[in-house]
């Protein structure tokens, strides 16, 4: 069961990601698109069908059809909020192994900044029903997870803080190595400590960026991408969870660890046969929106014990050096996190570093990376999405 | 023998200081998400504390700032507290006599049988206009009484009104503020013309003087004309009349009488002889008798409350709070929900009397209501359970960085977690494990809604001594 080896990503594109007030989604849509046509060697008449991931910034597919012009092909929109970039990837895949369709668009783009609001886009809620009556934003919702994370360790919130902040200080020295990041400077401890307070214990540089951006991926069959090309990915195993907030409803619910997460984990290691994830897996591109996040996504991808990332923090083990280098591009904290687009511009690194095309961040003999994704809050429930690409066998 | 069976009241625990308005002392306030419609469910929640509410047949609801001038709000308070469906409801509105007048037509009504108890609230957050007497005066508070005819602790003797057909003090529809005449005018020939009619007929008509009164609860427009009104009907201020606490409450309107009386009542002995009475256009005089102490297991006293308290820091915020100020740089919310009236009704279990669901398969608690059990996957298999008056405990909390709104989850004693904004605290209050109860509040979706919406928060406990 599965679909191990049986699509192949044969070209990505991806737009800088930032506050790019100069240009509409439908700009990010074309540039992001045209990129991965290229790398593909294809035309957007070649396409026999897209799915498209946007939270906020479109409707239906014609959204991704009308900027693109493409050529009446069937266009699916997927939102799971912040994993809908993995969860479109999945299903075109779905689409090729099935082989109902041949060479297939997968794009994600979000344009938050029109918004005017320095958050995430407004989070259109229908009327008055439960949880629209609570007023939330999302770091205080990651922050209350942290507090439960060291409350329930045991660890000091000072201590805390300084290894979260390593974290942070560790995405932003990527980032710097990462052309199309919207924050490129490295930073120090003492910067990330000194940072105004957000919602405790998560400060300015713990929370990522709101930013606009796109991305986008061309797959096929294997078999079409070795006539195609000497060099391209191919997905091994994908995993996706959705919780039933449980975590605001099931009152012995623990609070420190995404179930979610770990689902999906488990699942697409056991479709790419990975039995020891912080061995096999090379690199992982994960979803950092609060470093707190990506501190217990190491251990719900299995790279660290339950309690013990933070040991590993501390031991470089997720640095571009260590032993699973995790958002070598700088993750969420340097790209910010246009919601739709985020799932694609993670599969972009992953496939870049596949690639051998990851710059002055590039890691020796990557087999095996792995784009993740959280969507929602861990204060109910999320999505947990996982995508693992390798080179062809 | 009809009388009260049980009584309660809540003062916000919100202050001014009077120094930011330029004067002395302080007196409460409403907080950002209180009206007069979520202290009275307060001070019914109060009331209702170790009583049985399936056999609360009415509920009145009497305040000068209902928040609706068509809308009948008793019905909104009467479901927040749980009551039945099939029972009487009234607003009284347009005078600060309304709760007492209430009180007298809830009194006969039990006794002539057309219930058999009726909950009278009284509440009021009136607004003097900013620099004015009235703004310095008027505080905000509620009061609640259960009538009845069974097990009653204070009976009711005897009752007497005046109307009294005067301008001094009124608000049109569209007035923000108070208005009011001349005080000296006002005083002489409104407040102190109608009591001393209302009050002095009374004892004369029962044939009692002043030292056969234990306790004169008199509504108490400000700090001096109370006192100079009850020395003119021969009693003796400092030992007779109930503390009107205008320096640390203020004038609490139509609330006045009743959350003075429940400040009396925390006190009270057997064989007390009690009057009680309100002002507003006229006056309205009832003399009660205590048979036995009311004593409620949770009942938080008059004096807790006026001692639990939190000033607000500047008198910005206080205009905030109240919408006095235009913020044309308010940003958008990042959860845009607006007010819908199909849900609201929907979910007026949920919403109002804070129903959860209880699974008769597993035995979980969980809310919002289920049709599917979260913990054994039972399908519709639930019995209701209210949550409102359950206590709890901070189990994660967090303060929003836009806006200062705390939410959590709190953990139920008993089982049960429970998402929810918080109020009254900060996380410099709040912490993981901190105890908790709910209170019924307001929520703005959006500035636009016309409906107001109401929620239940948690607030940390209030408790006596």
């Amino acid at each position: 069961m599965g679909l191990k080896n049986e699509v192949a990503v044969i070209g990505m594109g991806c737009t800088k990601f930032g506050e790019l007030w100069d240009k509409d989604v439908k700009d990010l849509v074309v540039d992001a698109c045209y990129e991965a046509f290229d790398d593909a060697g294809i035309q957007s008449t070649d396409l026999d069908a897209a799915w498209w991931s946007t939270m906020y910034s479109g409707e239906m597919g014609r959204s991704l059809a009308y900027p693109l012009k493409l050529d009446y092909i069937p266009v699916t929109r997927v939102e799971n909020r912040c994993s809908g970039g993995q969860d479109a990837f999945i299903n075109a895949c779905f689409s090729v192994a099935a082989g109902a369709y041949e060479t297939v668009l997968v794009c994600g783009a979000e344009k938050l900044k029109d918004s005017g609001i320095s958050a995430a886009g407004i989070d259109p809620t229908t009327p008055y029903t439960h949880r629209g009556d609570i007023m939330f934003v999302p770091p205080g919702a990651f922050a209350q997870i942290a507090q439960r994370y060291f409350h329930h360790y045991g660890i000091d919130p000072k201590e805390g803080k300084e290894a979260l902040a390593k974290i942070a200080v560790k995405n932003h020295y990527h980032g710097s190595l990462t052309p199309k990041a919207q924050f490129q400077k490295a930073i120090t401890i003492e910067q990330v400590l000194k940072a105004p307070m957000i919602a405790p214990p998560l400060g300015l540089f713990d929370c990522c960026g709101v930013s606009d951006g796109c991305a986008a991926a061309i797959i096929t069959t294997v078999e079409k991408a070795r006539k195609m090309k000497k060099d391209f990915a191919v997905l091994k195993g994908f995993g996706f969870s959705i919780g039933h907030y449980q975590a605001s409803i099931e009152d012995d619910w623990p609070f420190i660890y995404f179930e979610e997460n770990v689902r999906a984990a488990q699942m697409a290691y056991k479709m790419a046969g990975v039995t020891n994830p912080r061995k096999e897996i090379d690199v992982a591109i994960v979803h950092d929106c609060f470093t707190i996040t990506e501190l217990i996504i190491c251990e719900d991808l299995g790279f660290s014990e339950h309690g013990k990332a933070m040991e590993d923090v501390h031991k470089g083990t997720f640095e571009l050096k260590g032993e699973v280098p995790v958002n070598t591009d700088g993750g969420l904290k340097c790209f910010g996190h246009p919601v739709g687009a985020s799932g694609i511009r993670m599969l972009y690194e992953v496939y870049n570093q596949l690639m051998g095309r990851a710059g002055k961040r590039q890691l020796d003999n990557v087999k095996l990376g792995l784009a993740h994704g959280v969507g929602g809050t861990p204060i109910d429930s999320s999505t947990g999405a996982v995508v693992i690409l390798g080179k062809p066998d | 023998m009809v009388g009260l069976i049980s009584y309660g009241a809540y003062i916000p625990r919100w202050r001014m200081d009077l120094g930011l308005a330029g004067a002395r002392g302080e007196r409460s306030i409403t907080g950002p998400d209180e009206d007069s419609v979520t202290m009275a469910v307060a001070a019914v929640m109060q009331c209702l504390k170790g009583v049985d509410r399936s056999k609360v047949d009415g509920l009145f609801f009497a305040s000068a700032s209902s928040p609706y001038t068509e809308k009948q709000m008793s019905t909104l308070i009467a479901k927040a507290a749980d009551l039945r469906e099939d029972i009487m409801t009234a607003d009284f509105g347009s005078s600060t006599k309304g709760g007492t007048t209430a009180l007298r037509l809830a009194a006969d009504a039990v006794k002539a049988g057309s219930a058999r108890q009726i909950i009278v609230v009284a509440s009021d957050c009136r607004m003097g206009e900013p620099g004015s007497e009235h703004e310095r005066n008027c505080g905000a508070g509620a009061g609640a009484v259960l009538v009845g005819a069974d097990n009653v602790a204070v009976s009711i003797e005897s009752s007497m009104s005046v109307a009294n057909e005067i301008f001094d003090v009124w608000q049109r529809k569209k007035d923000t503020y108070l208005n009011s005449w001349e005080s000296r005018f006002d005083l002489a020939f409104g407040y102190t013309k109608s009591m001393g009619e209302a009050v002095g007929g009374l004892m004369k008509k029962d044939g009692l003087t002043a030292k056969d009164i234990a306790k004169a609860v008199f509504y108490c427009p400000d700090a001096r004309t109370t006192i100079g009104m009850a020395q003119g009907l021969g009693f003796d201020p400092m030992k007779q009349v109930q503390d009107g606490y205008m320096g640390t409450i203020g004038n609490t309107g139509t609330a006045s009488p009743l959350l003075l009386l429940a400040a009396t009542l925390d006190e009270a002995k057997a064989d007390d002889n009690i009057l009680l009475a309100g002002y507003g256009n006229g006056s309205d005089v009832i003399r009660m008798k205590v048979n036995k102490a009311i004593e409620a297991k949770g009942r938080v006293s008059v004096k807790a409350q006026i001692q639990s308290k939190l000033n607000v820091s500047d008198y910005f915020t206080y205009l905030k709070w109240n919408g006095l100020v235009d913020l044309k740089d308010a940003k958008m919310p990042y959860v845009l929900t607006y007010a819908s009236a199909p849900p609201t009704y929907r979910e007026r279990e949920r919403l109002y009397a804070f129903h959860g669901t209880k699974c008769k398969q597993c035995g979980a608690i969980e809310f919002p209501p289920q049709r599917v059990c979260a913990k054994c996957r039972a399908k519709d298999e639930f019995e209701s359970v209210t949550l409102s008056d359950k206590q709890g405990k901070v189990f994660t909390c967090m303060q929003d960085p836009l806006t200062g709104q705390m939410e959590g989850l709190i953990n139920l004693d008993g089982g049960g977690r429970v998402y929810c904004n918080m109020a009254d605290c900060t996380m410099k209050t709040v912490q993981i494990d901190t105890p908790v109860e709910m209170s019924f509040r307001k929520i703005v979706l959006v500035s636009w809604d016309t409906m107001i919406s109401y929620t239940w928060k948690a607030v940390p406990l209030r408790v006596n001594g």
